[in-house]
């Protein structure tokens, strides 16, 4: 090797061990960080380990175990330091209870919640304060299991079951032959509603219950050039979106479901047929659907008898 | 033929089978029960199977007391009355009453650290 070539050989090797020098800093810097929650972890596990009954160490097989990630918490973030825990500063028989998520009080629950909200502060959850969850003293751990791999509200195909443990109703519906496809696993519960609370009705996902339905079924939308009030209003007028007997998700079966609405004041009101004149034929059965066929909106410019006819 | 057994002689044999299999299931160690009761309560915080926590091994409480008389009535006693345990640095703190107001259980827990 010439001369030169060495110089310039050195001066590469010096540059690329400069440039290194931070890295290895950093490295430092996280294995410290690292060893730091470690130990603090070490405080909870020393007696908590691979022995107790609900499995605590499979945290560090969730997202919250990640140690090399700076954000993720220690026991302590979440349970508090426990002094009085730790120390047993009673000597009694029984433990004084862990700071937060141990057996306490109705009125030290929103404790609980703070623990989670303090990292989880994301717009989701903004409307969790006032909303039906929080008013009935619902905390995150009622839904969420932290120590499990698997938090079964989260998964699409059991999300259904941790709902169900207190809506019961949704649990009866939602097995009836017209629904949606939950029991399928291709829908769940969150796909509608905000269970961290929301600005609309009933934990909506949306501001209202159309502009949650319209996200899926968007050509209800509209806007027509004649349109059907109660589909601009609210979907569920007409529909039970947890599941009915009756096909479409209608809480009815036409035309009991629409004379609930259109008094029986033209054909509606004369006796059922299937001949006859315009107002008086057709109402046997499910007549009402068979002329109004585009009963969520029309766009058909025709003025056909009135502008309400909903027809093709 | 005398090698032919008799009603009278089956329901015999039937009895005292029966009564061997009762005895040995009264008296048999049910060593899965009672390390599922020692992870209920708690035990196994403190203690562990076969290395020293902030209470002795199993193991080590096992090596000590098998075979000494009357041990497994102490050891009874000493879980049910929550007496004072010290601690290596010189603390002491009631050791923990089990839950469980089943002698049987608390039995079987004992005879299984002792078999250990």
């Amino acid at each position: 090797m010439k001369y030169w070539q060495r110089i310039a050989a050195s001066l590469a090797l010096l540059a690329g061990m400069t440039g290194m020098a931070p890295a290895f800093a950093a490295d430092n810097g996280k294995q410290e960080q690292i060893e730091k929650s470690q130990a603090q972890d070490a405080i909870c596990t020393r007696c908590h380990d691979h022995n107790e009954q609900k499995p605590v160490l499979s945290i560090h097989k969730t997202a919250h175990g990640v140690k090399a990630d700076g954000r993720t918490p220690t026991c302590q973030s979440c349970h508090g330091t426990s002094e009085d825990h730790v120390k047993n500063s009673t000597n009694a028989s029984e433990r004084p209870a862990v700071d937060r998520f141990g057996p306490k009080a109705k009125s030290d629950r929103p404790k609980d919640v703070q623990a989670c909200v303090a990292c989880h502060n994301s717009g989701k959850r903004s409307h969790w304060q006032g909303s039906a969850h929080e008013k009935a003293d619902v905390v995150c751990t009622n839904c969420h299991q932290m120590h499990t791999q698997n938090d079964r509200v989260r998964n699409k195909a059991t999300q259904p079951e941790v709902c169900f443990a207190c809506h019961k109703e949704q649990r009866a519906q939602y097995t009836r032959p017209s629904r949606h496809p939950i029991k399928e696993g291709k829908m769940a519960c969150s796909d509608c509603h905000n269970p961290h609370g929301s600005a609309g009705p009933t934990l909506m996902l949306r501001d209202s219950v159309t502009a949650t339905c319209y996200t899926c079924h968007m050509e209800k939308r509209g806007p027509f050039v004649r349109s059907h009030q109660p589909v601009q209003e609210d979907c569920s007028i007409c529909h039970n979106p947890h599941g009915t007997t009756t096909p479409n998700l209608l809480k009815a079966r036409p035309p009991f479901l629409c004379q609930q609405c259109h008094e029986p004041s033209t054909h509606q009101g004369r006796n059922a047929s299937l001949t006859g004149t315009a107002t008086g034929a057709n109402t046997l059965a499910r007549g009402c659907l068979n002329c109004h066929t585009n009963i969520h909106g029309t766009n058909n410019p025709a003025n056909i008898n009135n502008e309400r006819t909903m027809r093709r | 033929m005398n090698s032919i057994i008799t009603t009278r002689e089956l329901f015999a044999i039937g009895v005292a089978c029966a009564a061997v299999l009762v005895s040995s299931s009264a008296s048999a160690l049910d060593a899965a029960g009672a390390e599922k009761l020692a992870r209920q309560e708690g035990c196994l915080r403190c203690h562990g199977i076969d290395r020293a926590k902030d209470g002795p091994a199993y193991k080590e409480i096992a090596a000590k007391y098998k075979g000494k008389a009357d041990m497994e009535a102490k050891l009874i006693s000493h879980l049910s009355s929550g007496r004072k345990v010290k601690f290596e640095d010189g603390h002491e703190e009631e050791h923990k009453i089990p839950k469980t107001k089943d002698p049987e259980q608390i039995k079987n827990l004992i005879q299984w650290i002792l078999s250990l």
